[in-house]
């Protein structure tokens, strides 16, 4: 327990929610500052509620907090009411825990997952009196860490970061930090430090390579400056997911989390490789976690934290290999306890239905289904794997299981859109909307139909089969989603379907930045220091400031977005491997082109690369 | 909460049994709300494995009930909760197990068995006490001791009492519903005041008519309150008789 707050109760009492500055949760790990040699900071960079949900950040503060010489603590973004307090009082950022500054932290690890948290990175740093720039940075900052899905490409906010963790964050920290040990204060240069930390596998120390760019804006060449550096920095994997940390007791917050209960991870990775999802990617090869660690996990996890609920979260728990046997397990407990399960990312069938009626509460809970294209020809283009008759198969078996609430995901602006896509979008969802007037008998029904359709726009991400395509302009996207809605409006059942889409704006944005370069960097400044901030929130989303910001650099944001690359573009993020080859991809993006599917992991090996690994299901295929 | 769901359901099953919790609420917790210690409460229950009784339905909830919301802000030395459990438990030892999990800003100070036929603790709620501190930066007249001491000492206190809807307020006598007060030092005053679900009388709505009354102007944040311990009335006739809820 830690009374000694940062902020005085004036401040606490002005602000909406001060329970999310002032640390003591339940679990929360409290240690002697005199007795550590290590203070690490972990931040993600929205408001407490988002970051508290994150999985990633509570299994690192537990593998931390393992490690005698290390106090990990964390930190989130303070909400704009705060955020002006902390700038008009000159009041240093602080973490939960000790509630001492994070200047003067010797780590500040800053999670990326997703594109529109890049201003309040500089939050961030700015609130905390770090330098933005790593080149300013000295010895009396924090060494600035990123880590998470967008540090596949973090190229642009690479000049605010002094070193990225490419991977799993389990394996490689332990090394970095006896390293740290071994030299600082020995009168080692920052930079020099950083030659050396680069040299532990997947450590990217961006200000160690140069950049040349074409005429045409294109790069010409990444290089590294120091002979010693590598070239490619390749992806951190673990290799035992039942050796290894994660957290028995997370931290419990106070607040309502966006995610109130326990998120225990069965597996890593997908088998699926559908072409626009660069989790399916990048987190290959697929690695589960075995049912007595899932078992044990689940158990004194809900022990020690207290909470009645438990999610099996994985990209597609579906493909868990023993997941009725695990259910079996959980259900056995949960009943006992008055726990509820909850099981997201199952695909379509009827094994899957047969699992949610016993978890869930058939009245009143809805299906949600990913479809993610309206037509054959799209799902085929995509190697979504999954036709019309499966769709169907899975809503008709919903449907006699009580279910009368669907929902309905789709992708809007897909590489080799037309206008029977859209179509489809409005078909399919008649289609399933009809089945269900045919399926339920009228004396049965829970009233109408209900068909929730809500497409968002897709945007090209790295390390993905689409990351050649050409991503629609914003008068693109709107002009479907217009088309979606009058596409839904005519077909029969449309009074059962209710439809919504996605931002326009954000997703433009979204898009320079998941395939931008270092360039971007100064329009990120550019932007924070003219207001953007929680560009993630849409009350506070200003685009008319990031159009001004790109402008005033001289930046397009059209040659990130629309432009198709050529087969042999050299990319921002090619300093990095994730394991799949650029080869692989490229055959992937081509066999798009053909509207030719590929087969899932466990049918056949597609030589992605992950191999190399020699772990999970590249594993078990070659035995 | 109010509702009277917790006591019909409690007349169903003989088995079950009702205790009342006391609890404090200090430090760095008081800034959790209500509705976050309610949630709190339910983690420290089921970390403690207390045999609580849960709601029949798809979604089964703890039975459980609080007296009265303390506001965020305020700390507290009389906090309770009523919760049905299946079967008896001993009380040190429900006690102890719920004080080891829970963290040191909430401390559990008592548990009791209540009669079978007990109301509920929010349906007992009549009058809470407080220590109320005007904070340093405010600019106290040196005769403020005098004037809150006169004040309360009044043979009425008419006081424009802001209604709950549509703004707007109602002329009292505090008086009636004052029944105890003190001076603690030069900045602190306790006091004891009804809290029934009728008439109920803020603590910063006192505070405030004392200020008032002393020509004093509350800025942002002007009060440090104390809440040390809700009664309930246990008078049969129109007298007014005090009994902490524990």
């Amino acid at each position: 327990m830690n009374d000694n707050l940062a902020l005085s109760d004036d401040i606490l009492m002005s602000v909406e929610k001060p329970a999310r500055y002032i640390g003591n949760e339940v679990n929360a790990v409290y240690k002697d500052p005199d007795k550590v040699d290590i203070r690490f900071v972990m931040c993600f960079p929205d408001v407490y509620e988002i970051g508290m949900s994150h999985l990633g950040i509570q299994i690192l503060y537990d593998m931390f907090n393992k490690f005698e010489d290390t106090w990990c603590e964390r930190v989130y973004s303070p909400w704009p009411d705060l955020d002006a307090i902390m700038r008009k009082e000159k009041l240093p950022l602080f973490a939960l825990e000790s509630q001492q500054p994070i200047k003067d932290f010797d780590f500040l690890g800053i999670t990326l997952q997703y594109e529109m948290c890049y201003t309040n990175i500089l939050q961030i740093l700015d609130l905390a009196g770090i330098p933005l720039y790593s080149s300013e940075r000295t010895w009396d900052d924090p060494i600035v860490f990123g880590g998470g899905p967008c540090s596949y490409n973090p190229e642009p906010v690479a000049e605010f970061f002094d070193i990225f963790y490419i991977g799993e964050g389990e394996t490689r920290y332990r090394e970095f930090l006896d390293l740290y040990k071994k030299l600082k204060g020995t009168g080692i240069s920052r930079n020099d430090f950083l030659i050396e930390a680069s040299k532990i596998p997947g450590m990217y120390v961006p200000s160690l390579y140069e950049i040349k760019y074409n005429d045409d804006f294109t790069i010409r060449s990444i290089e590294p400056m120091h002979p010693s550096v590598p070239r490619k920095i390749t992806k951190e994997v673990v290799k035992d997911l039942n050796d290894t940390f994660f957290p028995t007791a997370p931290v419990v917050p106070y607040l309502k989390s966006y995610s109130d209960r326990i998120n225990l991870e069965i597996q890593r990775g997908c088998i699926r490789g559908c072409r626009f999802c660069q989790a399916g990617q990048v987190y290959r090869p697929v690695r589960e976690r075995s049912i007595d660690f899932l078992l044990d996990t689940a158990v004194s996890s809900l022990k020690n934290t207290g909470f009645d609920e438990i999610t099996l979260s994985s990209l597609s728990s579906s493909d868990y290999s023993k997941l009725d046997e695990l259910i079996e397990g959980l259900i056995k407990y949960c009943d006992e306890n008055n726990i509820n399960i909850s099981l997201p990312s199952l695909r379509i069938d009827a094994f899957s239905l047969d699992i949610m009626s016993k978890i869930q509460d058939v009245k009143k809970s809805s299906l949600t289904f990913a479809p993610e294209a309206g037509s054959q020809r799209l799902r085929d283009i995509i190697n979504k794997n999954l036709t019309v008759q499966n769709i169907l198969n899975g809503c008709e078996q919903a449907f006699i299981g009580g279910w009368n609430k669907v929902k309905l995901y789709f992708m809007l602006g897909l590489p080799f859109e037309n206008d029977e896509d859209i179509n489809g979008i409005a078909n399919l969802a008649n289609d399933i909307a009809a089945l269900y007037y045919e399926t339920v008998p009228k004396e049965k029904r829970m009233g109408r139909a209900q068909i929730t359709v809500s497409t968002s726009f897709f945007v090209p991400k790295p390390f993905t089969p689409f990351q050649w395509a050409s991503q629609d302009r914003k008068e693109d996207f709107i002009d479907k989603a217009y088309r979606t809605r009058k596409a839904i409006s005519g077909v029969l059942n449309q009074k059962s379907i209710k439809y919504n889409w996605h931002e326009t704006d954000t997703s433009v944005l979204e898009g320079v930045f998941a395939r931008g370069d270092r360039r971007l960097s100064k329009v990120i400044l550019n932007a924070y220091k003219k207001g953007c901030i929680f560009d993630a929130w849409s009350e506070y989303y200003k685009n008319d400031l990031w159009l001004e910001a790109f402008e005033e650099c001289g930046i397009s944001m059209d040659h990130y977005t629309t432009r198709e690359r050529p087969d042999d573009e050299i990319f921002p993020w090619d300093m990095l491997d994730c394991g799949v080859s650029k080869e692989f991809l490229l055959r992937e993006w081509h066999k798009a082109k053909e509207g030719v599917p590929s087969p899932n992991c466990k049918e056949k090996c597609n030589g992605c690369g992950a191999a190399s690994f020699g772990v999970g299901i590249c594993r078990t295929h070659k035995q | 909460m109010r509702s009277g769901i917790f006591r019909c359901w409690y007349m169903q099953d003989s088995q079950a049994v009702k205790y009342r919790v006391k609890f404090s609420k200090k430090g760095a917790l008081r800034y959790i709300s209500h509705l976050d210690v309610m949630r709190y409460f339910q983690k420290v229950i089921r970390r403690a494995e207390i045999p609580v009784k849960y709601s029949e339905g798809f979604s089964p909830h703890q039975l459980l009930s609080f007296a009265y919301p303390l506001s965020l802000g305020y700390t507290s030395d009389g906090e309770y909760l009523d919760m049905v459990m299946t079967e008896r438990v001993n009380e040190e030892e429900a006690l102890r197990r719920l004080n080891e999990c829970s963290e040191s800003g909430i401390k559990i100070l008592a548990v009791k068995e209540l009669d079978e036929k007990a109301r509920n603790c929010m349906a007992c709620v009549f009058a809470a006490s407080y220590n109320i501190t005007i904070r340093e930066k405010i600019t106290l007249p040196d005769d403020f001791c005098k004037k809150v001491i006169d004040f309360f000492g009044q043979e009425t206190i008419p006081v424009n009492k802001p209604k709950k809807k549509n703004g707007g307020s109602v002329l009292i006598d505090l008086k009636q519903y004052l029944y105890d007060f003190r001076m603690i030092d030069d900045r602190t005053f306790y006091i004891c005041v009804n809290s029934g679900s009728e008439t109920n009388i803020r603590p910063d709505f006192v505070a405030g008519s004392v200020c008032e009354y002393c020509n004093v102007v509350p800025n942002e944040n002007p009060f440090y309150i104390h809440r040390v311990e809700i009664y309930e009335n246990i008078s049969d006739n129109e007298n007014v008789e005090l009994r902490a809820l524990i």
